[in-house]
């Protein structure tokens, strides 16, 4: 991302022809991040840069998908980092923590611009938008929509909307639309639609607090469509919550154990 | 969220830090990244030894970075010789409530300075007494890093948090404390002298910066966090960090009789600093 992205391993390349790229969103209820999280772990990619930059403020902890004794390794994680599956043929940029306030508007065109060099065949971003603010027209519509690249609709519409009966996001024009609390997800998604990418911005109306349920949801949603699992395998229309592992950072979500609140 | 029963449960994960704020949709005006710039300045002689230098950095083989009073305080007393020559300083502002000696040379004065041994020219220590924040704390490293041949060092982070911030299996009241953990690069070969730090806690604000600025750049560090209860600086804290002595990179540079009368500086500082003074 012109001198932000790193290489965390040789494997990091400048040419991304025939991958699926996924953006974590920062969004309400962090339903983005929490579904980069589900795929990154049940899809087993490896991690192969970092976005080292002033517009993301910093944190650091343990690897979030550590296997095995956990408490007995280090492998440090950063704010950003991009993730790789090569037979899979699939990307992801997970966002661990917030843009610097001023900033959203460089972040926002350096991903462009790095994307649009990297010739990705399909690019989704992953967010959510708040469930209160959603306009009248919209209450008693499905809480998932989709908003498409022309160019994608070309290709892709169909099965989108016909075989997996997703729901389109309608609008006149997409300078018109609004999304509270789905971050960078419409600025970048309108700016990549403009350079006639294969973009594609999948959210969920939703409010803070647990969001699993939705990004299980989501999950299954581009499962169905790329079919990564294999789900003749499992002999099923729809893949069950078991089998998307959550990492080992989903710990301890509701706070401390309290399962033993009424033993003897 | 709201269950079946009505009760919101919080939701919290490795995936981010926070929850997304309603403030952030606002239209927000662009900031340019010179307003959160930090200041280097370098003594005349190491600026001459930089210059002189080949590689135009300085030569160095441990990196001590303690953020924060309790870290400050321990180097100061368990590291730093007395004798040892202010090499640089950090400037990024003080709040107007932030209370100074004029000279600057009080060990509770909010300041950044950084230090090298009398003994060991190529042991720097910053010592981090002042608020960064987060948007400057990219600044801050790459001011200091950029200028140390940092091929083979071992550098070390030291830091506290409160254990609030602590998320584990136990109520956060039944959580003993002081407590250390650790983090470490890839390119840190040794073991912690405590327990790795365990998902799903994170580390953020400085240190966090010059950690992520060593595994990006493959420096060998370590970071030491020391989560505690107390608000303010004291022993017990300090003290937790004693049990790092023993290990990589301090067992080197560890002085033989601690300098006490800094201790003292802080648990002054801390009398006076009581609600009903």
């Amino acid at each position: 991302m012109s001198g932000i992205l790193l290489p965390a391993s040789s494997r990091l390349k400048s040419d991304w022809t025939d991958y699926t790229l996924i953006i974590a969103s920062n969004c309400v209820g962090n339903v983005g991040q929490l579904s980069a999280d589900l795929l990154i772990s049940t899809l087993w990619l490896n991690k192969i840069a970092y976005l080292h930059t002033d517009l993301l403020l910093p944190a650091v902890g343990n690897d979030p998908y550590a296997t095995g004794k956990i408490e007995k390794t280090c492998k440090l994680s950063t704010c950003c980092e991009l993730y790789e599956n090569e037979a899979l043929k699939l990307a992801i940029i997970q966002l661990r923590s917030r843009i610097a306030k001023g900033r959203k508007g460089e972040y926002v065109r350096r991903l462009e611009h790095w994307i649009r060099c990297s010739k990705f065949e399909n690019v989704i971003i992953v967010s959510s938008s708040n469930l209160h603010k959603r306009q009248e027209s919209e209450i008693k519509g499905p809480t998932f929509k989709y908003l498409i690249s022309d160019t994608l609709k070309e290709s892709a519409g169909k099965v989108l909307k016909d075989s997996l009966e997703w729901k389109e996001h309608e609008y006149e024009s997409i300078d018109n639309v609004q999304l509270p609390g789905s971050g960078i997800a419409l600025p970048l998604f309108s700016k990549c639609s403009k350079f006639d990418m294969n973009i594609i911005l999948i959210f969920v109306y939703t409010e803070r607090g647990d969001n699993l349920q939705n990004a299980y949801i989501l999950c299954n949603m581009l499962n169905d469509w790329k079919g990564w699992l294999d789900m003749k395998k499992s002999g099923k229309t729809e893949i069950a919550k078991g089998q998307w592992k959550p990492p080992v950072s989903w710990r301890w979500r509701h706070g401390y154990k309290k399962d033993d609140m009424y033993k003897s | 969220m709201a269950t079946f029963f009505g009760e919101i449960l919080p939701v919290e994960s490795r995936a981010f830090d926070y929850d997304y704020d309603d403030d952030e949709d606002s239209d927000e005006e662009e900031v340019p990244a010179s307003n959160f710039e930090a200041v280097i300045r370098w003594s005349p002689a190491v600026r001459q030894e930089i210059e002189d230098n080949t590689q135009n950095c300085l030569q160095c083989s441990i990196l001590i970075a303690a953020i924060g009073p309790a870290a400050t305080a321990f180097v100061r007393t368990y590291v730093l010789e007395p004798k040892s020559p202010k090499v640089g300083v950090i400037c990024t502002g003080l709040k107007s409530n932030d209370i100074n000696s004029l000279s600057q040379n009080a060990v509770t004065d909010k300041t950044c300075y950084i230090y090298r041994l009398a003994s060991r020219p190529e042991v720097i220590l910053a010592l981090c007494n002042t608020d960064v924040s987060p948007e400057q704390s990219y600044s801050w490293t790459h001011n200091l890093m950029d200028k140390m041949n940092v091929t083979n060092v071992y550098a070390a982070v030291l830091c506290t948090n409160p254990v609030t911030d602590y998320k584990s299996q136990l109520p956060p009241g039944d959580v003993p404390t002081p407590f250390l953990r650790a983090l470490k690069t890839t390119k840190f070969r040794g073991t912690p002298a405590c327990p790795y730090l365990e998902q799903p806690n994170m580390v953020t604000g400085l240190s966090a910066q010059i950690m992520s600025y060593c595994e990006v750049f493959k420096v060998a560090a370590v970071m030491y966090v020391c989560y505690t209860d107390s608000k303010k600086v004291d022993r017990q804290t300090i003290s937790m960090f004693k049990d790092i002595l023993s290990s990589t990179p301090f067992k080197d540079v560890a002085l033989d009789k601690p300098n006490e009368e800094t201790l003292k500086y802080d648990e002054l500082h801390t009398e006076y600093e009581t609600l009903y003074m």
